[in-house]
């Protein structure tokens, strides 16, 4: 197996896997929708076909059982129940698992067998029991066996009948029959299905036929397969069914008998026309090529003259005929009528079909006009329709090229790096005029610039553009994650989705899962009651989850709301921090902001049972880390009884940002620009100090300062080293997570667009950087962690 | 390169996978009548075969008998074919 067909099955499963589960959802919803039933059966039918590729026969089983348990339920011989897609769900899981084994080791993992196996016998075992409870079949088995199973075994070729009876009578044999029709989409899963026929043992005959007719040239659709197969190989039934267990529901297979070739030697017995012999065979010729004709399609424009001529030879050949064919003159009369009027090649086509019946002698005409009206075989298309919808078709023009991440990633990256590079043209400008001594050479650098700039500037636009995808990714799992909780916490939840369409850069919303599934969960569990205590409560039994996407200027906006009991602010208050003497700080602040925020720190839980959902305390401390980690807010509004909602505000996209560079003891810092709420330079007078605090007051706002020099233990930890004398010092205030603080720095500089890298390597233990950026001149920035920085300071 | 197209034929040789379909389709869109030389296929792709059957062109290097070396040609008789 090569590499990209095993990446490119995994990235297709996992598409499958994905809509798969939706399937089942919406299936649970709307249980008899055939629409929903027949996407369902694809998806899991193309797992099936394209796991083939791989020796993973236990994945191969349980798709295989699923797709079979799937055709039960679309026939309508078995009832979906709850357990049954509990079930089907418990599979999806086991095949995602089996995925990422793959992936990881390139072979399912040790107990993959067993497990399979166990699987796909609890599919089965539905297949049996529903089937057990089901009604016997309207049609009696008798009956059906009589039928001959192919009907178009008795249409076969004189020559092979004539040495098929033969060799039966013989005692030679077994022979089958098969039809195998394969998908639409067959050569997408990688199917060859001539190949499959052409390898099929023991071939006597075989044949390739269109399933609808030939579209107009310009409209053909090489990679649809329209194509079925008829074969008489010399093999038993079982052999046959190992060679083609992979298309099997392709695949139509029956055992040849004496007495199928018999019937239609039998129908030929009361030949009722008659041409002379060797004069069948051209006439055959004849009527073969006018179907063909009716059957090809082309300009519209011409149908008319094409219908006559048909006619005049129809009619030419009809004339020949005895009287057996008396009235197929007529009815070639008002066939043609008919087409002309309603452009229907119907009813020529089944004149045709009836004069072919009669002349050929080996023929009878019945079993061919059955066989013509039971396998669709004719075209009872009109001939102007449109051509009948070839979703192979639609899903090449709309299907997007699928592009490695990596891929996308180092596009982004060279990207930035333009946006790096381009920063130090500014830098040369400067040289230019400063070391060689040119005005006009520096304003030309300057004005190329701009040009890059720009340029950079809709590139990475351009870039940020291909990574942004809808949080439908990341909102799709919660149906299942919805339904599955409430079904084991026995609580009726509605689910209501808005916004999915929102897009936000892919890291984004890639990080944006985890915390989503604890908020979900939280809001389950604690939140939303049980209908009885919601019927106490007066309120509707089912409760409302609302899951809302939108953007906001350039940051996404994630809301969940729920209409539960809400946060039990006295039951936080009296287990948080405030009950450790240690975080009573954090306590105090929060009572400023609300006591719900509580709830993020870490440890704290109201649930009176740890649950093994949730309620162990951890959840919303990792919320608030990871929301904080992507540059997010988190905040929390919850009425007692009345509902909670989280609301968690992300930036769109997490590649480049704007900081501001700032001078602390010669060295250069950034600041996030977000975090900056202004700068001001204040005179030495203006600073008030409280025992070792220093504050100043700023349109009366008490903001407290913090040194940098001295947070950071640069210098000496006090002056400012911008020479000023008048002992005035320049104040950066910035906000974080609600408060704003001032910071004393040396100087300002300007702002840039940078790439900020995390630190990695021993580095990585600085927490007080967030990382660092690279500037124009080729010197590293660090940029800083306010967030660390402030809580350094005060605690 | 299993398919020749020139202005004045198609040369199929050795094995058209399923790629091919699209390339021929378009030289057949371009060239109605063909002719197609199938007489080096050894084996082509159902949809190369589909392409053949929809657009009917010339062909040409059929093995006479019913019993030529490439049996996929066997798909574009009418009748079926009888091995």
């Amino acid at each position: 197996m090569t590499p990209t067909l095993l990446s490119q099955f995994l990235s297709e499963c996992r598409e499958l896997l994905e809509q798969a589960s939706r399937g089942f959802l919406a299936l649970e919803k709307t249980p008899d929708d055939p629409a929903v039933i027949n996407d369902l059966f694809r998806s899991v039918h193309t797992m099936k076909g394209a796991s083939g590729l791989f020796d993973i026969a236990p994945f191969t089983a349980v798709v295989h059982a699923a797709e079979d348990l799937l055709d039960a339920v679309r026939a309508g011989r078995v009832v979906l129940a709850a357990e049954m897609t509990d079930l089907f769900l418990e599979g999806l899981d086991q095949i995602a698992q089996w995925l990422d084994e793959l992936e990881a080791g390139g072979a399912l993992g040790a107990g993959a067998a067993e497990a399979g196996k166990a699987l796909s016998g609890r599919l089965r075992s539905f297949l049996r029991d529903g089937a057990a409870a089901e009604p016997p079949a309207p049609a009696a088995p008798a009956e059906a066996s009589d039928r001959p199973p192919l009907p178009w075994i008795a249409a076969l070729p004189a020559d092979v009948r004539a040495s098929l009876t033969a060799e039966l009578a013989a005692g030679h044999g077994p022979f089958c029959a098969i039809e195998y029709t394969p998908h639409e989409q067959a050569f997408y899963s990688g199917d060859d299905p001539l190949f499959t026929v052409l390898q099929l043992p023991g071939r006597r005959w075989f044949e390739a036929q269109p399933v609808t007719p030939w579209p107009a040239p310009d409209d053909f659709d090489p990679f649809r397969c329209n194509l079925r197969f008829r074969a008489i190989l010399a093999a038993n039934h079982d052999a046959l069914a190992h060679h083609l267990r992979y298309v099997e529901d392709q695949i139509a297979l029956a055992d040849l008998r004496p007495e199928d070739l018999a019937n239609g030697a039998a129908g030929a017995a009361a030949p009722l026309a008659a041409l002379p012999a060797e004069l069948a065979e051209p006439a055959l010729d004849i009527l073969d090529s006018q179907r063909q004709m009716l059957e090809t399609a082309g300009d519209p424009e011409t149908w008319p003259g094409r219908i006559g001529s048909i006619g005049v030879v129809l009619a030419r050949l009809l004339a020949h005929m005895d009287e057996a064919a008396a009235d197929l003159p007529a009815r070639l009369e008002a066939a043609l009528a008919e087409a002309g009027k309603t452009r229907s090649v119907a009813p020529l086509v089944e004149v045709i079909a009836a004069a072919r019946g009669l002349v050929q002698p080996a023929q009878a005409a019945g079993a061919d006009m059955d066989a013509v009206a039971t396998n669709g075989d004719l075209p009872r298309r009109r001939w102007d329709d449109p051509p009948a919808a070839e979703p192979g078709k639609e899903a090449r023009k709309t299907a997007a090229i699928k592009v490695d991440q990596e891929r996308i990633d180092a596009l982004m990256n060279l990207a930035g790096e333009l946006i790096v590079a381009k920063n130090s043209l500014p830098f040369l400008a400067h040289r230019a005029e400063d070391v060689y001594g040119s005005r006009p050479m520096a304003r030309e650098i300057k004005a190329q610039y701009e040009v890059i700039n720009r340029i950079a500037d809709d590139l990475q636009t351009a870039v940020m553009q291909v990574r942004m995808v809808p949080v439908a990714h990341v909102f799709q799992r919660f149906n299942r994650l919805v339904r599955d909780l409430a079904r084991r916490l026995e609580k009726q939840i509605r689910l209501e989705i808005e916004g999915e369409e929102t897009e936000a850069d892919k890291t984004v919303v890639e990080e944006l899962a985890d915390p989503l599934v604890h908020l979900m969960r939280n809001s389950i569990d604690h939140g939303l009651e049980t209908p009885a205590d919601r019927r106490l409560a007066g309120k509707p039994e089912e409760g409302l989850l609302r899951l809302t996407a939108r953007q906001s200027e350039d940051r996404v906006i994630i809301e969940i709301a729920d209409d539960g009991r809400g946060i039990d602010v006295e039951k936080v208050k009296g287990q948080g921090p405030g009950a450790r003497p240690d975080r009573r700080g954090a306590l105090r602040q929060h009572q400023r902001r609300g006591r719900a925020q509580l709830i993020m720190e870490a440890g704290l839980s109201t649930a009176d049972q740890v649950s093994d959902l949730s309620g162990r305390g951890v959840g919303m401390d990792v919320v608030r880390t990871m929301v904080r980690r992507t540059g997010g807010t988190i905040t929390v509004h919850s009425e007692a009884g009345r509902g909670t909602r989280v609301t968690i505000s992300l930036p769109l996209s997490m590649s480049v940002h704007r900081v501001m560079m700032i001078d602390v003891d010669h060295d250069v810092f950034g600041v996030p620009i977000e975090s900056i709420v202004e700068s001001v330079r204040v005179p030495a007078s203006g600073i008030h100090r409280h025992k070792s605090n220093e504050t100043i007051v700023l349109r009366d706002r008490l903001i407290p300062l913090c040194r940098l020099r001295r947070v950071l233990d640069l210098g000496n930890g006090h002056g400012n080293g911008n020479g000023r004398a008048d002992g005035e010092e320049s104040v950066l205030v910035v906000n974080v997570g609600g408060a704003e603080v001032g910071l004393v720095v040396d100087n300002f500089r300007s702002g840039i667009d940078t790439i900020i890298k995390p630190l990695d390597g021993i580095l990585a233990g600085l927490r007080q950087y967030s990382g660092a950026a690279l500037l124009g001149d080729g010197s590293v920035l660090l940029v800083l962690n306010l967030r660390e920085l402030i809580q350094c300071r005060w605690t | 390169m299993p398919m020749d197209l020139s202005e004045t034929a198609a040369v199929l040789t050795g094995i058209c996978d399923v790629a091919e379909a699209e390339t021929l389709l378009a030289w057949l869109q371009a060239h109605p009548q063909g002719p197609v030389d199938v007489s080096a296929c050894e084996h082509a792709h159902t949809a190369v075969v589909q392409v053949l059957m929809a657009m009917r062109p010339t062909l040409t290097g059929q093995p006479a008998g019913d019993d030529g070396p490439a049996a996929w040609l066997g798909a574009l008789r009418p009748q079926g074919k009888a091995v």
